[in-house]
């Protein structure tokens, strides 16, 4: 009876051992697991700027900041973003001809800083028909528009965007207004 | 506006088997059509970037300017370039004349400066290069009549004034969450260094009244050197038209800069349409309650009415007069519909409303009967735009993890306390 006893009690320590083992085992598979998605979620879940490329130099009045993994894109004139413009997915915003630093952000990491060009751009579309002919700024400046006309020169300023109407048959010349 | 034109479409073809007057009549016209079609879709159009570029004069410098020449609607044209202003005779192009065709995006050329071994008095000196856009058969034709589009890269050279000199302006920077950023570029235009400079912006509404002042850091500005003056603000005040005042004080020394902004987005919102007195048939008088939320006048106005149909076509397109709405008001527009031939039933509509360049546009449902016009879909909606993902795979894992961590906490308590009755 005793050495039943005994031997019963042998068993069962050799059962909870082998079941703390096992135990053991699923919470280290476990924790190999969750330390595995953590890192891929931390390499997956990198913010990166995609375009404007680093350095890139624009003259398109409309340009779009393409992004990946990210939620928010700080633009700033200083590297160290002290006053940023915060933009999120859907937003516009009209930048001024400059040097940009721009990086991304979601609520984990924020990308790399990279920069860009936004160079000055003066265009005019002339479009001729009706009684009179129309002219849209189509760059990304304010411009001075001089029009030549039945040799009278008048002058008129045009925001980025707009249009006036013109005389037929003028002479039209654009200019950066600032 | 030019893409616009461009999807302008002919009306149907009228197939005739004798040659009848209303045939030939339909023919001059669609001829005449065609033509002013034609007339109405010639577009000059020409681009030059760097607008402007600017440099500080120094004795028997030579520079070398590269700018390019776009060919904005990407068709065959001919580019003649020429200098003119002060510098004239110091600019040199590399070619005054180019011939683009089609797929030709933009061509770059370069200018090349030598600036004269003394200048007049200090200041800006300007000099412009024209590009004038031609008829690409230009060399061979040899002349052409008719309007012609041209645009200007400037050449700003600056002679330093001899003491201190700030020149600045002032660009309005807006983001979504409506803080405004005012950045003022200011270079010292003088010999001497700038020790402390700072601005003041005081914003004014249309009726001149100031509702803020925005005070930006100091900084110092070396002789000839370039610095950046920046004020934050978050508007606390109704969307429209402001004029921001900015006051450079440097050194003792003041000047000012003006420009005006808007603050938001000029937005009219349909609140209300509805009939009155109506009867099948008989002409319907459709009452629409506007309110502007621009906090200045939006002047000409006017609403489209857009009834489909069964099959989705459109059976009615009716519009209201112009209409100057006041300035933070509500205003009322009528648009009327003649309704001869219209037969009970429901009915989907667009309900547009134009302002500008700008509209607003409401999906409507018009339930006729032989006395009522019932109008819904006007309230209560909201669009948004963008899209929707659902669950990514990265969000699954954060929720795998979640449900695995919650899992093993539930577990160890469990075992815990099992663990705690077998002892």
């Amino acid at each position: 009876m005793k050495t039943r006893r005994i031997l019963y009690f042998l068993g069962n320590s050799k059962m909870k051992k082998r079941k703390i083992k096992t135990g053991r085992k699923v919470l280290l598979a476990e924790g190999i697991l969750v330390m595995g998605a953590l890192i891929y979620l931390f390499v997956s879940m990198n913010p990166t700027a995609i375009s404007p490329i680093a350095g890139k130099t624009i003259f398109d009045p409309d340009f779009s900041f393409e992004v990946e993994n990210g939620e928010e894109v700080w633009v700033s004139i200083d590297v160290v973003f002290s006053n940023p413009i915060v933009l999120k997915e859907g937003s516009f915003v009209d930048l001024p001809p400059g040097t940009y630093y721009w990086k991304v952000k979601n609520w984990l990491r924020e990308s790399e800083v990279q920069t860009f060009v936004l160079e000055s751009n003066v265009g005019l579309n002339l479009i001729v028909g009706g009684e009179k002919n129309k002219i849209e700024n189509v760059g990304n400046v304010d411009l001075e528009v001089t029009e030549k006309n039945a040799g009278i020169t008048s002058s008129f300023g045009l925001g980025s965007g707009d249009s006036a109407d013109v005389s037929k048959d003028s002479e039209l010349e654009g200019k950066q207004n600032e | 506006m030019n893409k616009k034109i461009r999807k302008i479409h002919l009306g149907k073809k009228v197939n005739c088997k004798k040659s009848c007057s209303p045939c030939k009549l339909l023919s001059m016209l669609t001829l005449v059509l065609i033509f002013l079609i034609i007339q109405i879709s010639t577009i000059s159009s020409i681009g030059i970037t760097p607008g402007r570029t600017s440099f500080n004069y120094e004795p028997n410098a030579h520079k070398e300017v590269s700018f390019s020449v776009v060919n904005t609607e990407n068709k065959d044209m001919s580019v003649v370039l020429f200098v003119r202003g002060v510098l004239n005779g110091s600019v040199i192009l590399n070619r005054a004349y180019d011939e683009f065709s089609s797929t030709d995006g933009s061509k770059s050329f370069v200018y090349s400066l030598t600036m004269p071994p003394s200048m007049g008095a200090p200041g800006l000196y300007e000099t412009e290069i024209v590009a004038l856009e031609m008829p690409r058969d230009l060399q061979s034709s040899g002349t052409f009549v008719g309007a012609t589009v041209a645009v200007v890269t400037q050449l700003h050279v600056y002679v330093p004034y001899p003491d201190k000199y700030l020149e600045g302006k002032m660009e309005i920077i807006s983001d979504d969450d409506g803080k405004t950023l005012f950045f003022l570029p200011v270079v010292n235009r003088g010999k001497l260094d700038i020790v402390s400079a700072r601005a003041t912006i005081e914003i004014y509404t249309a009726l001149n009244e100031k509702v803020a002042t925005v005070e930006t850091d100091y900084t110092s500005v070396n002789s000839l050197q370039r610095a950046e003056l920046i004020g934050e603000w978050i508007p606390n005040v109704h969307p429209g038209k402001y004029l921001a005042i900015a006051t450079l004080i440097y050194d003792n020394e003041v000047s000012e800069i003006q420009k005006e902004f808007n603050v938001g987005e000029a937005l009219i919102e349909i609140e209300e349409l509805y009939v009155n007195d109506f009867s099948l048939g008989e002409i319907a008088k459709f009452n629409a309650l506007v309110n502007n939320k621009w906090s200045n006048p939006i002047k000409d106005s006017y609403l489209n009415i857009l009834v489909y149909n069964n099959d989705g076509q459109v059976m009615a397109d009716f519009k209201s007069p112009n209409y100057n709405l006041g300035a933070l008001s509500k205003s009322e527009m009528v648009a009327y519909w003649d309704t001869a031939g219209v037969h009970k039933g429901t009915y989907d509509g667009k309900l547009v409303l134009w302002y500008g360049v700008k509209s607003t546009e409401k999906n409507i449902e018009l339930d006729i009967s032989e006395n009522k016009i019932g109008v819904s879909g006007i309230t209560g909606r909201v669009l948004v735009r963008g899209k929707s993902e659902g669950l990514g795979t990265n969000t699954l894992i954060i929720i795998l993890i979640g449900v695995l961590i919650f899992v093993n906490v539930i577990w160890f308590i469990i075992i815990k306390k099992f663990m705690r009755k077998k002892k």
